[in-house]
């Protein structure tokens, strides 16, 4: 699971975070190493399509947080993925 | 050295994505302990994603290149071939006084005329248009080249046949205008050639054109769905 999208959701999904919060978290939770170019056109992407928003920050690090899109987009993403890995393991374990 | 290549690497972010993202994107760089080669180089390769256009404007371009090519190829095939014939002659005792009179003189209403009813040319349009506006588009049908002391002269037809016999009238009419032997023939009406339309260009101009309506397209669309932002 490498999805630069789906790994910022799911970092979100606990608390808001900015952009190197975000980074080591994907890092500790699935040993992704998000580069910070693919990190910011991910949230650039996450940011125009709603799923994701700036909250209110004085520092220069802006944390982000999950909009209710955003967390009805992750939730339909991770049932998507259960369904997948229970047929994976059903298919594994008939063989 | 690194943080100097991120710094050149940022500048090829769009300056929009900077004037938004460009301090908290700073920020970052500045809270990771190392900067390796990778990311110099996950830093470079998101500026050039952010710079190609994304699958929808492509694909906007695509159709609109597609229909341009389309169209231009559709209109192409409608338009009757032009031939084109040439006979190249040669006056190398005239100055260019004298043959510009010769050239008038085959260019004279009453040659054009006699060449209209001995070709039978413009034949459709002879119930309709008056003869001088025939005589005017005769004239312009002809192609007469002056370089040194040759003279290529030609005429232009959608029927090869006619572009070929009328090019060879006007060379005979040419060399009988002047004291014989003062204009020869060198080469006689060339084998007609398709000139125009040039399809091949037309229709990579159709297909070009499209793209850039295309392209224009995606941009007024991206700018209307900002605005509604």
């Amino acid at each position: 699971m490498n999805d630069p999208n789906l790994l910022i959701l799911t970092s979100l999904a606990d608390g808001d975070k900015h952009g190197y919060a975000m980074m080591e978290d994907i890092q500790v939770f699935s040993g992704v190493s998000l580069g910070p170019g693919t990190l910011y056109g991910a949230i650039t992407r996450l940011e125009e399509r709603g799923w994701i928003r700036p909250t209110k920050s004085t520092d220069r690090r802006q944390p982000y947080t999950l909009t209710a899109a955003g967390k009805r987009h992750l939730s339909e993403q991770l049932e998507s993925l259960n369904r997948f890995v229970a047929q994976g393991r059903l298919r594994l374990e008939q063989t | 050295m690194n943080r100097h290549l991120i710094r050149w690497a940022m500048r090829l972010y769009p300056s929009a994505w900077r004037d938004r993202y460009g301090e908290e994107f700073k920020a970052t760089l500045d809270d990771m302990p190392a900067i390796s080669a990778a990311t110099v180089w996950d830093i470079f390769k998101e500026a050039l994603l952010m710079r190609t256009p994304r699958a929808a404007t492509m694909k906007l371009i695509l159709i609109f290149g597609l229909a341009g090519l389309l169209i231009a190829f559709g209109v192409s095939s409608r338009i009757a071939d032009q031939y084109l014939s040439e006979s190249l002659l040669q006056a190398s005792s005239l100055d260019r006084p004298t043959l510009d009179q010769s050239i008038g003189q085959i260019l004279g209403r009453q040659n054009l005329v006699n060449l209209i009813e001995k070709h039978g040319l413009f034949a459709p349009e002879r119930c309709c248009l008056p003869l001088e506006d025939l005589v005017e588009m005769t004239k312009k049908n002809v192609r007469v080249t002056l370089k040194d002391s040759n003279i290529a002269v030609g005429f232009k037809s959608t029927d090869p046949l006619i572009a070929q016999r009328v090019t060879s009238d006007l060379a005979t009419m040419l060399t009988a205008a002047q004291t014989p032997g003062q204009i020869t023939i060198l080469d006689n009406a060339s084998a007609p050639m398709a000139f125009y339309p040039n399809r091949l260009n037309l229709s990579l101009t159709g297909l070009l054109a499209g793209m850039l309506i295309g392209g224009a397209w995606a941009l007024v669309k991206a700018r209307k769905t900002k605005l509604a932002g």
